[in-house]
């Protein structure tokens, strides 16, 4: 089950759109839990009091607060790397600013069922269906995280580090399981001490990824091909 | 013959040699035109044979001979000229020679006659011989520009022969000479490898400068045609303000029409402006002025002819992008796609992707095609009769993406055929 929020001052447009994800939801057999907000400051204000969501319908052109302002809001005010935003415009035009929030994608009105739809599908390409934890043991214990504030996993020798948006931690491991463990859920293997979580890279660049906490992390030469043909997997869908 | 330990430690490190040799042949060529089992034979039969005519019979200017041969054979299985072909076996040759020679020398075997049967048998020589053809051999890596398969023009094919060609036979006079020293010999085996070094150079720098100015001339050209297509452009975009325009005087042309009760008239009206409507479609609206322009003048071109056509596009209105290479991208990318829609006959469909996410271009091009889609050399070729200027096209996009790093993914179906480009901007 995933939490989706649509924002939008249009009635209209927010029944809309909810409308065609209960039909995609039946058709992708996927639960989506939708709340519905009227202005960006409701919005905010649910985020900031209760658990956020998995997935944002974010109107850009809300008059007080923009699709803008909500970005800013989330990941500059907040630092939520991990929820995923998804822009809804009417105008023409895309300002430079909204793409450094790293939207999923964007929606055109009027909206498209299958442009919905195809952008639901993308969410699912790189999440999967998980159940959204990592679990590992460390000595005794058994710890559990999750995926989505994972920036990375990083291999010496036997050891993994576990880097997430908010803190460390360590546990003994081989990364290649890492990698089975967590198939179909955004990671990718940039050289080969490194798991990377897709979502969380700030810019892609032809040997390096600079991920949102400002690490760079090199894309091996041997593996420089077959990262670049996982973006596009994840970002395209197959062929 | 006998298998004694030299000829053992001969065998093995002529085996070696052809690491070596491959990679001069990876200095000299780019693309291979033969499947893999054929230059795996033709390696393996430079071996069998080389072992076989020195353990055998062992006069130096046959050995030489048959090398050049049979090197010339491995340059056969490489995408080039045979001018190329012939000059590339002959500095190969040189390059593997030099050092037996010199190390000949050093180990004091230099009195010695091409034409006679040898007799060396230094192992330790034999060795060090390998070895130093290996390190040549990654030293010369160095040299990019002789890959290109650019044509140097006949007088410079022939100094660049001539030079490899006539420093063989003087060192063959030198070592003739009996009263060499030594040293001399050495001092001159030496000389002889410096000349064909700068030649080699030579040539290399000289296949920069062709590539250099192909790759001008090309750009030249890219940019005429992105002129004229600037030029359509502006024209369709001053048609698109100009309709916009003259809509005002539709509307109260029709209100009037409304209002005297001419509805026959008022009904033709609206049947041609719908159809001019139809004919002014945009796609693209993203504020990127490259973008839009390129993607709504090619797509107009097909709005009525019954192709379903949907798009997807994201862009800022700014990209770190030269305006030529997304011009050149896109329009060669939906010229392909129309293209090959022309031969479809029904359920026609084009999609087209444009998005711009951290950091990365994403293109995607989909389109359904008559199943006409030929292949030469594992590379997709046109089913079109101006087959140069279609190769173009796809040359082009490689070429773009290829400046910013990126990747071109191209697969197709009975129905579909896809291309997916990714540019690091």
């Amino acid at each position: 089950m995933i939490r989706i929020a649509i924002c939008d001052d249009d009635e209209r447009i927010c029944n809309i759109l909810e409308q065609m994800l209960t039909k995609i939801s039946k058709a992708l057999h996927q639960d989506f839990e939708i709340d519905i907000f009227n202005t960006g400051e409701n919005l905010l204000d649910n985020i900031s009091k209760q658990n956020g969501y998995h997935l944002i319908f974010q109107d850009i052109e809300l008059e007080k607060c923009s699709g803008i302002d909500v970005g800013v809001y989330i990941r500059e005010k907040m630092l939520d790397e991990s929820t995923q935003i998804i822009f809804v415009t009417g105008k023409d035009g895309y300002e430079k600013r909204l793409f450094d929030f790293r939207p999923l994608g964007f929606l055109e009105k009027p909206i498209e069922q299958k442009k919905v739809y195809s952008l639901m599908e993308k969410y699912y390409r790189i999440y999967g269906n998980s159940t959204e934890l990592f679990t590992y043991k460390f000595g005794r214990d058994t710890y559990c995280v999750n995926i989505r504030n994972i920036l990375y996993f990083k291999s010496d020798g036997k050891q993994i580090t576990i880097k997430m948006l908010d803190k460390d931690d360590i546990f003994i491991g081989v990364l290649k399981n890492v990698e089975n463990q967590l198939k179909n859920e955004g990671f990718f293997m940039p050289n080969r001490s490194y798991l990377v979580n897709y979502r969380l890279v700030r810019s892609f660049r032809p040997n390096a990824l600079l991920m949102v906490n400002e690490e760079l992390i090199t894309i091996s030469r041997s593996n420089k091909e077959k990262v670049a043909s996982i973006q596009l997997k994840l970002e395209n869908g197959e062929m | 013959m006998q298998m004694d330990f030299y000829t053992i430690i001969y065998l093995v490190t002529n085996l070696f040699s052809l690491v070596p040799i491959q990679k001069f042949m990876q200095i000299f060529f780019e693309k291979r035109r033969t499947p893999l089992w054929a230059v795996i034979a033709s390696y393996a039969s430079y071996f069998a044979i080389t072992s076989a005519v020195y353990l055998m019979i062992d006069i130096p200017i046959l050995t030489l001979s048959i090398n050049l041969i049979i090197l010339f054979g491995i340059t056969l299985n490489y995408q080039a000229s045979l001018q190329k072909q012939i000059l590339s076996s002959l500095y190969i040759l040189i390059f593997m020679f030099v050092p037996e020679i010199l190390i000949g020398v050093l180990t004091g075997y230099f009195q010695f006659s091409f034409l006679e049967v040898g007799n060396y048998t230094n192992v330790f020589g034999v060795v060090v011989v390998r070895l130093l053809t290996y390190l040549e051999a990654i030293v010369l890596r160095h040299f990019k520009g002789i890959r290109n398969n650019e044509p140097v023009g006949k007088v410079v094919w022939f100094s660049l022969i001539f030079i490899p060609l006539t420093t063989l036979f003087l060192r063959l006079f030198v070592l003739e000479n009996e009263d060499l020293s030594q040293v001399k010999a050495a001092l001159s085996i030496i000389l002889i490898l410096a000349l064909n070094l700068t030649a080699f150079w030579f040539y290399d720098a000289l296949a920069l400068s062709y590539q250099k100015a192909m790759r001008s001339d090309k750009l030249e050209l890219e940019s005429k045609m992105y002129q004229k297509e600037c030029a359509l452009m502006k024209t369709s975009s001053e048609d698109m303000r100009q309709f916009r325009h003259d809509m005002k005087h539709q509307f109260s042309a029709m209100t009037t029409l409304l209002e005297t009760g001419a509805y026959d008239k008022l009904k033709d009206y609206l049947e041609s402006l719908t159809d001019k409507m139809n004919q002014r479609v945009t796609f693209s609206t993203t504020g990127n002025l490259a973008v839009d322009s390129i993607v709504n003048y090619k797509l107009q071109k097909i709005v009525g002819r019954d192709v379903e056509i949907e798009t997807e596009i994201a862009v800022p209105e700014e990209l770190s992008i030269e305006v030529a290479d997304v011009v050149s991208l896109i329009g060669n990318l939906l010229d392909n796609a129309l293209q090959a829609l022309e031969h479809v006959s029904q359920e026609k469909y084009l999609y087209l992707k444009i998005m711009y996410s951290e950091g990365r271009l994403l293109i995607r091009v989909r389109n359904r095609h008559a199943n006409q889609v030929q292949y030469e050399n594992g590379e997709i070729v046109t089913t079109k009769s101006n087959r140069k200027e279609h190769g173009f096209g796809l040359k082009s996009i490689r070429a773009v993406a290829e400046h910013y790093q990126g990747l071109v993914k191209v697969e197709h179906d009975k129905t579909y055929f896809t291309t997916d480009v990714l540019l690091y901007l």
